[in-house]
């Protein structure tokens, strides 16, 4: 299925995402991408560029790419933990099918910066500064974007 | 989870010992690209040479750690078969209720002289005379008595690891279902092994003397002590716990630490790990049948979009008139390869989520309720959206998804047409 790869990977370069720019990690390589999303305007993440690392297995697209941020960012659905997982529903190998493309997941990923979906967070601790406090959560997603993400 | 295909070949690495099932990554070692491999066969596992050399670097704190957990588990289940008699009857873990359990086997260790120990185990062959009852035929040592208890001699030689034994192995009779094995060990001193401190032979005879005694009743109560705790002054009061309730729970598990010695048992690891993988609610693949019995058909103009391009969702290659495809029952047509590699292990199709078998029972009522042989799949297309067209509208759905990352299935429209020209419900998963 490497075709496929790259076929998608000419598309999203030829025209990328909204908001996004892709490329290979390693030109070697075409199961490794990077993107760096731009924070959404509207988000608490705006004006941030994080950069994502999307692995495609080998037998990808019968299995889910993996999304992981390497930009830190504060997030419900990111984890906190070095490894910036994102957890996306349609990724779950229970909801994934080999028609999605990965364009569609990244608008996915980003359309979670500006909707976090705290019902399946995994830093259960910022889904519930989310719901209880939005304007803490807003300040410091604000300031890890700043520190973090507002370089190139 | 409930079908497999009938015969999923599993491969073996003679290498680093990795196992994997054929269809999913060759006959090439996935992990270590070694193609010193084996295709592991009913008659012939050569997994059961490495569990044997194995027993040279086994560990045995670790074997009783491993097990110390675990342990009152099983002897609450079992200590009142224990103490009947010096036979220690073993019972599938599985059976609902352990009244209504009857022991399927037997095994006991006796010293057999002043240097030597034979262990013995009594298997009854399932439709002999006691097998009446809760004996599943699926338990894969079931018809080989010789596998039990040559567990039992793997484990044996684990515990006492740097010690020289000799093993001798009997022979198994049959006695109207009963079938007996015996494997004899006989202790004696050797130059120690390296490494390893030389085990003291006084030490094995006491070791062994404690399988042959019948469990002093204080042990079920002594169980709950963690390995170090022992009262003092007991033989082997040091040792966790009952070594003859690790034995059985090596029976009845057979499993210890990593290794397992059962095909159930590595069956059994092999799901755990799947679920760990988080595909718990994902369906089970489709039969090879299943698959080879979808129908075909020539890619028609109505398959393809407005500007007459159409292309297979799965490997996104263009597709061109007159080319064959395979049409599952809610119209969504792929690549037979390509669907096909999907199928194996998904029973749904994998656009729309809908059991394939669903489909051709819906199908199929669909042409016997209209008359119409031919009724389901080609007639369908005209009125359910290509696979390409839906494919567009899925990523326009994904990218401006009003209500977040759904992320549920996403297909759910489409799905739901797809449901309502059926006129009936299905669930997929």
């Amino acid at each position: 299925m490497a075709k496929r790869i790259v076929k998608e990977l000419t598309d999203c370069t030829q025209a990328p995402p909204t908001g996004m720019k892709i490329h290979l990690l390693d030109e070697q390589d075409i199961h490794q991408w990077e993107v760096v999303m731009d924070g959404p305007d509207g988000s608490a993440y705006a004006g941030g560029h994080f950069k994502l690392r999307v692995t495609l297995p080998e037998d990808y697209p019968f299995k889910p790419p993996v999304l992981n941020f390497t930009t830190k960012i504060y997030h419900p659905n990111v984890s906190n933990d070095g490894k910036g997982s994102m957890c996306l529903g349609m990724l779950r190998s229970d909801e994934w099918k080999p028609p999605n493309k990965i364009a569609a997941v990244l608008a996915m990923a980003r359309n979670l910066l500006l909707e976090p979906n705290t019902e399946d967070a995994i830093e259960t601790t910022i889904a519930d500064q989310y719901k209880s406090d939005r304007k803490a959560f807003e300040a410091t997603a604000k300031e890890w974007t700043k520190k973090y993400a507002s370089g190139k | 989870m409930s079908q497999r295909p009938a015969a999923r070949e599993l491969v073996f690495c003679h290498r680093c010992e990795n196992e994997w099932y054929r269809d999913e990554h060759g006959l090439q070692c996935p992990r270590c690209t070694s193609d010193f491999i084996e295709i592991i066969d009913e008659g012939h596992d050569p997994r059961d040479a490495f569990t044997d050399d194995e027993g040279d670097d086994f560990n045995p704190n670790r074997f009783f750690n491993d097990f110390h957990h675990d342990l009152h588990h099983h002897v609450h289940d079992h200590h009142h078969h224990a103490h009947d008699d010096d036979h220690l009857h073993t019972h599938t873990h599985d059976a609902p209720d352990p009244e209504e359990d009857v022991p399927n086997s037997g095994f006991r260790i006796r010293p057999t002289g002043p240097n030597s120990y034979s262990i013995s185990g009594t298997y009854i062959q399932p439709g002999g005379a006691r097998a009446d009852r809760n004996v599943p035929p699926q338990y894969p040592n079931a018809d080989d008595p010789a596998s039990l208890i040559g567990t039992l001699g793997n484990v044996m030689l684990g515990m006492v690891s740097g010690a020289n034994l000799t093993r001798n192995e009997g022979h198994i009779g049959p006695h109207g279902g009963r079938f007996t094995y015996t494997t004899t060990f006989g202790v004696r001193n050797g130059p120690p092994t390296q490494g390893q401190p030389p085990a003291d032979p006084q030490e094995l005879h006491q070791l062994f003397q404690q399988f042959a005694a019948p469990p002093p009743p204080f042990m079920t109560g002594q169980l709950r002590v963690p390995p170090g705790f022992g009262l003092p002054g007991q033989p082997g009061a040091n040792r966790p716990a009952n070594p003859i309730a690790q034995l059985l729970n090596v029976l009845l598990n057979q499993t210890h630490g990593d290794a397992v010695y059962s095909q159930e048992a590595f069956d059994r690891v092999l799901t755990q790990l799947m679920e760990q993988n988080g595909s718990d609610n994902a369906p089970g693949p489709a039969s090879q049948d299943a698959i080879a019995s979808l129908p075909r058909k020539k890619v028609d103009v109505s398959m393809l979009d407005d500007q007459g391009r159409g292309e297979c969702s799965i490997c996104m290659d263009e597709v061109k008139i007159g080319e064959e495809v395979t049409q599952l029952y809610c119209t969504h047509w792929f690549h037979g390869q390509c669907v096909g590699a999907w199928l194996c292990e998904h029973n749904t199709c994998p656009h729309c989520r809908m059991g394939i078998e669903e489909g051709r029972e819906a199908a199929r009522n669909k042409a016997a309720s209209t008359s119409e042989s031919n009724a389901g799949p080609s007639t369908a297309t005209s009125t359910s959206d290509s696979s390409v067209a839906s494919d567009t509208h899925t990523d326009r759905d994904t990218a401006s998804l009003p209500e977040g990352n759904g992320g549920h299935g996403s297909g759910g429209g489409i799905t739901g047409r797809v449901r309502s020209f059926f006129g009936r419900h299905h669930s997929t998963s």
